[in-house]
C-alpha cells in the first residue's frame, strides 16, 4: 500500500459566529491517495467547503488530525504556548499553501489588474525563482491550458472558461503535490464545465497531481476516480471506480 | 518579487484613477500649504534676526550690568563708558563683523501743546550707513554728516509732527546726570524703518551728537556686537574674555537668544506654524486613511487570494505600502513643488502687511519676504510621505491579517 498524501483522522470544525453554533464537520476521517482524483459530493451545507480549506490549510480544524505529504497540520486545540509558537505555524501554514497546494476557486478569483501571465507568475514569484525562469514557466503552461496567445489579457478580456483555465494554470505552475478545487465548475456552462474537468483530469494523469475537488454535479462525479459523499458534515459513503 | 509588487501596486493605483487622485491631492495641498507656511516663517526668521541685529540687540549685546537690572528706571548713568579702549579690541576680534555703539535718547517732542514721545538713535554714521543700508531706506532728503545736529526722522514719526525735510524740531530729555536738555535738531531726511513701531517713534543723529546732548563724557548706551551668526555662544565668550583683560567686570555681554523679544516671539511663532502644519497632515491624513481602508475593503477577496497562494501577511501589507508611498510621493513632491512656485514670486516682491504691523512692537518688518529654505522644504516632503505611510499602514495591516478563508468570503 502506498502511503496517504493526504491522512484526515476524526475532524472536526464548528462555527461559533451566529446564535447557534454550527457543527460543519463531526469526525471526518479519510485517506487521499497520490493518485486519487477525489470528489466530494454532497447537498449544499454539508461540509464540502470547510473540509477543502482545511486541507488546502486556509482554515483550521478545532479538532482531529491532518497529515499533508507527511507534514502534520495542526488543529484549533493543540494551543501554540506562546505568540512566537504561533506565528511559526501561520507561517508554516503560509509555506505549506505557497508550495504544496495549489488552489482552484468556483468564481476564479484571478487578480483583475494582471495579464494571464501575470497571474499565473505570481504562483511562482513567491518561490523566489528568477524572472526569466518565472516567465518561461507560465508561458509554458498556459500553453498546455490552451491559451496561447491570450497570455496578455487581462481577466476581463475572456471568457468564464478561459478564466478558469489561468485559474487552472496558476494552481499547476509550481508543479503542487496537491490540487484543491471547490466547485470549480459550478460557474461554467455544463460543456465549459466538461472541458476544464477534462483539462484537470489530463494534467492529473500526466504529472500524477493529486486533486481533491468538490462538486454538486453528477456528470462530474462520474468522471472521478474515488467519489465521497458528505452529509451534515458526516462521511456517508465511498465508492472507487477505475478511471475511463 | 521586488518587481512584480511594485508592478501590482502601480496596476492598483491606475484601476481607480479617481480616487488616486484625491489622495494624492490631499496630500498634495497639505505639502503645498506647509511649504508655504513655512517658507513665511523662515521670512520671518530671517527678518526678525534682521532687524534684532541691526536695531534691537545685535548677536551679543554689551551693557552695563546694573542698567538691565534698572532698566525700568531709565538708569542712564549706567554706561558703557570705557567705548574708547574697547571698541578697538572688539573689532580687533576673528569672530565679530560689526561692532556698533548706541546712544539712547528717550525724549519728547513736541507739536503745539501735544506732547509726542519719541525715541533717537546715535549711530556711527560713516560705519553704519552700509550695514543698515540707510541710502535704501530713505524716501527724501539725505543722510546727516557726522558731528552735526541734523537727524533722519522715521516717516510715522515725521508725519505725527508735521515735519519735512529741512525744517527743526526740538527733543526735551533727561541727561546721563538727570538733569533736563533740550535740544533742536535739523531733519535732513525722512526713512521707511523696515519696523513698523520704529517708523512711528524713532529718528536717527550722529553718535557725537548724540553723546554731547547727553553728556555722555566718551561712554555709549550699549555695543551691538554681530559676527556669523553660527556660534552666538562662542561669540559671547570672546567678548568676555575681551572685558576681563581690561578688568571691566561690570560689563556684560548677553546673547540676543536670551535678551530680543524678537527671538522670543520666533520660538512662539515657530511652535504655533508647527501645530498647524500638523493639523494639515492631519486632514490631509485622514483622506488617505479613509480612500486606503476604501481600497482595502474592496480588494479584501484579492487579499485572500494572494493569501490562498502562499504570500505572507508582510508581503501583502508591503504591497499596501507600496502603493501608498507612490501615492505619497507623488503628492509630496507634487505639494512641495507647487508651493515652492508659489513662494518664488513672494519671495522676490514680499508680502506687504502694510499697517498692520505698525503697533506691533516686535521686530517684524511690514514686507516679509517669505524664504524657500532647502531642509525644511526637505521635511515637508519627508514629513508628508511619512504621514501619507503611516496613514495607509493600520489599514494595511488589518486586512493582512486577516485569516484567509474570512478575506476569500468578503
Ligand atoms: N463562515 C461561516 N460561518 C458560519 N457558518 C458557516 C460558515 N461557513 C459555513 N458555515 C456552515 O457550515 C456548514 C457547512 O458549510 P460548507 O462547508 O460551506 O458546506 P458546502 O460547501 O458543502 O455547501 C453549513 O451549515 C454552513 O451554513
Ligand atoms: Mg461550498
Amino acid at each position: 500500500m502506498t502511503p496517504a498524501m493526504i491522512e484526515i483522522t476524526d475532524l472536526h470544525k464548528s462555527y461559533h459566529n451566529g446564535a447557534t453554533p454550527v457543527q460543519a464537520l463531526r469526525g471526518i476521517t479519510l485517506s487521499i491517495r497520490p493518485s486519487d482524483f477525489l470528489a466530494l459530493a454532497g447537498p449544499s451545507g454539508s461540509g464540502k467547503t470547510t473540509l477543502l480549506n482545511i486541507i488546502g490549510c486556509i482554515d483550521q480544524a478545532d479538532r482531529g488530525e491532518l497529515t499533508l505529504a507527511g507534514i502534520p497540520i495542526p488543529s484549533r486545540n493543540a494551543r501554540p504556548e506562546s505568540r512566537r509558537q504561533a506565528r511559526e505555524i501561520t507561517r508554516q501554514q503560509v509555506a505549506v499553501r505557497r508550495k504544496k497546494i495549489g488552489f482552484i476557486f468556483q468564481n476564479f478569483n484571478l487578480i483583475p489588474v494582471l495579464t494571464a501571465q501575470e497571474n499565473v507568475a505570481i504562483a511562482l514569484t513567491l518561490l523566489n525563482l528568477s524572472p526569466e525562469e518565472v516567465f518561461h514557466r507560465s508561458r509554458e503552461i498556459l500553453g498546455e491550458v490552451g491559451l496561447e496567445g491570450l497570455e496578455n489579457r487581462r481577466p476581463g478580456e475572456l471568457s468564464g472558461g478561459q478564466q478558469q483555465r489561468v485559474a487552472v494554470a496558476r494552481a499547476l505552475v509550481k508543479n503542487p503535490l496537491i490540487v484543491v478545487a471547490d466547485e470549480p465548475t459550478a460557474n461554467l456552462d455544463s460543456e465549459t464545465g466538461a472541458s476544464i474537468l477534462n483539462l484537470m483530469r489530463e494534467i492529473h494523469q500526466r504529472r500524477g497531481t493529486t486533486f481533491v475537488f468538490s462538486t454538486h454535479d453528477p456528470r462530474v462525479m462520474d468522471r472521478a476516480s474515488r467519489l465521497c459523499l458528505l452529509r451534515d458534515g458526516t462521511l456517508q459513503e465511498e465508492q472507487e471506480r477505475v478511471l475511463l | 518579487m521586488a518587481r512584480n509588487i511594485i508592478t501590482l501596486a502601480t496596476r492598483n493605483i491606475l484601476r481607480n484613477r479617481r480616487r488616486s487622485v484625491l489622495s494624492v491631492t490631499a496630500i498634495a495641498l497639505a505639502a503645498c500649504t506647509i511649504t508655504l507656511l513655512f517658507a513665511l516663517l523662515e521670512g520671518i526668521r530671517a527678518d526678525v534676526r534682521h532687524n534684532s541685529w541691526n536695531y534691537e540687540t545685535g548677536e551679543v549685546r554689551l551693557r552695563h550690568a546694573l542698567f538691565d537690572r534698572y532698566e525700568h528706571l531709565n538708569p542712564l548713568h549706567y554706561t558703557v563708558a570705557e567705548a574708547d579702549l574697547l571698541l578697538p579690541a572688539l573689532r580687533s576680534l576673528d569672530q565679530t563683523h560689526r561692532v556698533s555703539p548706541r546712544v539712547h535718547i528717550q525724549g519728547a517732542t513736541f507739536r503745539g501743546e501735544e506732547m509726542i514721545p519719541s525715541r533717537g538713535i546715535g549711530i556711527d554714521l560713516d560705519r553704519e550707513r552700509e550695514d543698515l543700508d540707510l541710502e535704501r531706506l530713505l524716501l527724501s532728503g539725505r543722510l546727516p554728516r557726522p558731528g552735526t545736529s541734523e537727524a533722519l526722522v522715521g516717516a510715522g514719526l515725521a508725519e505725527k509732527l508735521g515735519l519735512s525735510p529741512g525744517e527743526p524740531f526740538t527733543v526735551l530729555t533727561t541727561t546721563r546726570l538727570r538733569s533736563s536738555n533740550a535740544f533742536t535738531l535739523d531733519v535732513t531726511g525722512l526713512v521707511a524703518f523696515p519696523l513698523g513701531h520704529m517708523n512711528q517713534t524713532s529718528y536717527l543723529l550722529p553718535l557725537e551728537t548724540a553723546s554731547r546732548y547727553l553728556r555722555m563724557e566718551g561712554g555709549v548706551s550699549e555695543i551691538l556686537i554681530s559676527g556669523t551668526g553660527s556660534d552666538t555662544p562662542g561669540l559671547v565668550r570672546a567678548v568676555d574674555e575681551v572685558l576681563q583683560a581690561q578688568g571691566l567686570d561690570q560689563l556684560r555681554p548677553l546673547p540676543w537668544t536670551e535678551v530680543s523679544g524678537g527671538y522670543r516671539y520666533l520660538q512662539v511663532a515657530d511652535i504655533i506654524y508647527r501645530i498647524i502644519a500638523l493639523c494639515f497632515f492631519l486632514v490631509g491624513s485622514s483622506v488617505i486613511v479613509n480612500t486606503t481602508m476604501m481600497t482595502i475593503h474592496e480588494r479584501t477577496r484579492e487579499i485572500g487570494t494572494l493569501s490562498a497562494l502562499g504570500m505572507s501577511e508582510g508581503t501583502l501589507v508591503r504591497l499596501f505600502f507600496t502603493e501608498a508611498s507612490l501615492l505619497g510621493t507623488l503628492g509630496s513632491l507634487a505639494g512641495v513643488l507647487a508651493g515652492s512656485l508659489l513662494v518664488l514670486p513672494a519671495q522676490i516682491g514680499g508680502i506687504d502687511f502694510g499697517s498692520r504691523l505698525d503697533m506691533v512692537e516686535i521686530d517684524i518688518s511690514s514686507v516679509i519676504h517669505p524664504l524657500l529654505n532647502l531642509q525644511s522644504t526637505l521635511g515637508v516632503f519627508c514629513y508628508s510621505l511619512a504621514v501619507a505611510l503611516a496613514a495607509s499602514y493600520l489599514p494595511a495591516r488589518r486586512a493582512a491579517g486577516l485569516p484567509p478563508v474570512e478575506a476569500l468570503r468578503a
